[in-house]
């Protein structure tokens, strides 16, 4: 599985449950859905984020990448 | 008359005209002064070089050669009703030379307050960040620091199986320089905005990780609860020509919308004088606030991101060198460096913005940007300067 992030667009954010659920349906598993971003954040498995983007209504779809503290550490 | 003392000037004379009144101005200049003028709209090019000055029709202004027999028509018609409104002498005018400024090499007396906080003038700000809520996405902060006693603090873990305690320390350190006190205990007053309300949210793990899901939950979470300001000391590198993340870019966008301003640190990368690394993600993202580091003598931090590609520019500096704040551990406080540690500062001056102003989204940028005290470095290091409390 990979971790995804998708962005809705403005004119579905009224509609974000009926988005969702076509999302669900194209194979994601859903962590979070972020209302006021717009955002839905989870997993699809490898090869699965086509499905995602063209389910209508997403904008874009991104794998989430590893965000760290940032070096250097101390003086 | 405005005539300028000092400066050299040219023996002409630059009239300012009522607006939408060329004719009648035409008509006036003659008559009061005798002067006859032609307009940037004649073409032909005798009529302009028999006259004896020009209107300039866009910017409603004539300039003309004036006899010293026809300045004082000129000047009664400035008292007088009618078109001519002001009259000055033009002056001469060269190419602005550049000169070096001196780097304020004089050590700075730490006993009262950071060097940082003096840098952005906040010890001199009587706003104190009261009424805002500030966020600070990070590793968590250390919920019971004795620096903090007595201060509001709201927190939430967005890492699965940890609580939002910071065993790394990093997070207490940026929510110390963002918030914290202005009289500790002991040691130095640290915090830019030691009366805001203190959203402390864990999208970094004890181990200093994270994924892009827990930094949008955490900015989504700072959005609910109404926070002005987002400050993320966190980052990933990228490398030059790699493009930003429109998903990042489209929610800072959004809480921008809804009156939350995201500072996020440039990064670390760079290794000046050699190697200039471009700004990490998301703070490369065009709506997310860039901060780069600078010194205690105003220079730029070795590691210190830069403007390398189109997007991902750096938009404002502060300081990021040798910065005192909290820790998670004994002694309690702290010196460490870093663009993550110029970013708190960025974020606690924003607000006390907030509260000076009731500034909030884009309008706290500008402020930020407007405000900042230029710096003589790069653009592309420093964008708009090193930002000052208002």
């Amino acid at each position: 599985m990979e971790k995804v992030v998708v962005s809705i667009a403005d004119d579905r954010l009224d509609r974000l449950p009926e988005v969702v659920a076509a999302l669900r349906a194209a194979g994601l598993v859903v962590d979070d859905v972020l209302e006021a971003l717009g955002l839905v954040t989870g997993a699809v498995r490898a090869g699965g984020l086509a499905a995602l983007a063209a389910v209508d209504g997403v904008l874009d779809v991104e794998r989430q990448r590893g965000v760290r503290v940032l070096p250097p550490e101390g003086p | 008359m405005s005539q300028p003392t000092s400066t050299e000037t040219t023996g002409r004379y630059l009239v300012l005209l009522e607006s939408g009144s060329t004719a009648a101005s035409v008509r006036e200049l003659d008559h009061v002064a005798g002067i006859q003028v032609a307009s940037t709209t004649d073409t032909v090019a005798e009529q302009i070089a028999s006259s004896d000055g020009l209107i300039f029709h866009e910017l409603g202004i004539a300039l003309v050669d004036a006899t010293p027999d026809q300045l004082p028509g000129l000047n009664r018609a400035v008292d007088e009703p009618g078109p001519v409104l002001a009259v000055e002498a033009e002056r001469v005018v060269h190419a602005i030379t550049a000169t070096d400024q001196d780097a304020d090499v004089t050590a700075v007396d730490e006993s009262a307050f950071t060097w940082g906080l003096q840098a952005v003038r906040a010890n001199l700000s009587t706003a104190t960040g009261k009424g805002i809520r500030v966020a600070v996405l990070d590793t968590g902060f250390t919920v019971a620091h004795a620096d903090f006693v007595g201060r509001t603090v709201t927190t939430s873990s967005f890492i699965p199986g940890e609580a939002v305690d910071d065993a790394h320390g990093h997070g207490t350190h940026c929510v110390g320089v963002s918030c914290g006190p202005r009289k500790p205990a002991s040691g130095p007053g640290y915090g830019v905005a030691y009366e805001a309300e203190i959203f402390a949210g864990k999208v970094l793990s004890n181990a200093g990780s994270g994924s892009d899901g827990g930094i949008l939950a955490g900015i989504e979470w700072a959005i609910a609860n109404g926070c002005a300001v987002i400050s993320m000391s966190l980052g990933a590198a990228t490398r030059p020509g790699t493009a930003y993340s429109a998903i990042f870019e489209q929610a800072a966008s959004r809480a921008l919308a809804k009156g939350t301003l995201i500072i996020a640190a440039a990064g670390n990368e760079s290794r000046r004088p050699g190697s200039v690394n471009p700004v990490g993600h998301p703070a490369n993202c065009p709506s997310i606030m860039a901060v780069g580091a600078t010194d205690v003598q105003g220079a730029l931090g070795f590691f210190s991101c830069g403007t390398v590609d189109a997007v991902g520019a750096v938009d404002v500096v502060a300081p990021g060198v040798d910065v005192y704040s909290s820790w998670n551990a004994a002694p309690g406080t702290k010196r460490l460096q870093g663009t993550s540690m110029a970013t708190p500062h960025v974020a606690g001056v924003a607000a006390l913005m907030a509260e000076r102003y009731g500034a909030r989204g884009f309008e706290l940028w500008a402020r930020l940007a407007q405000t900042a005290r230029r710096l003589p470095l790069p653009s592309t290091d420093v964008g708009a300067g090193l930002v000052q409390a208002p």
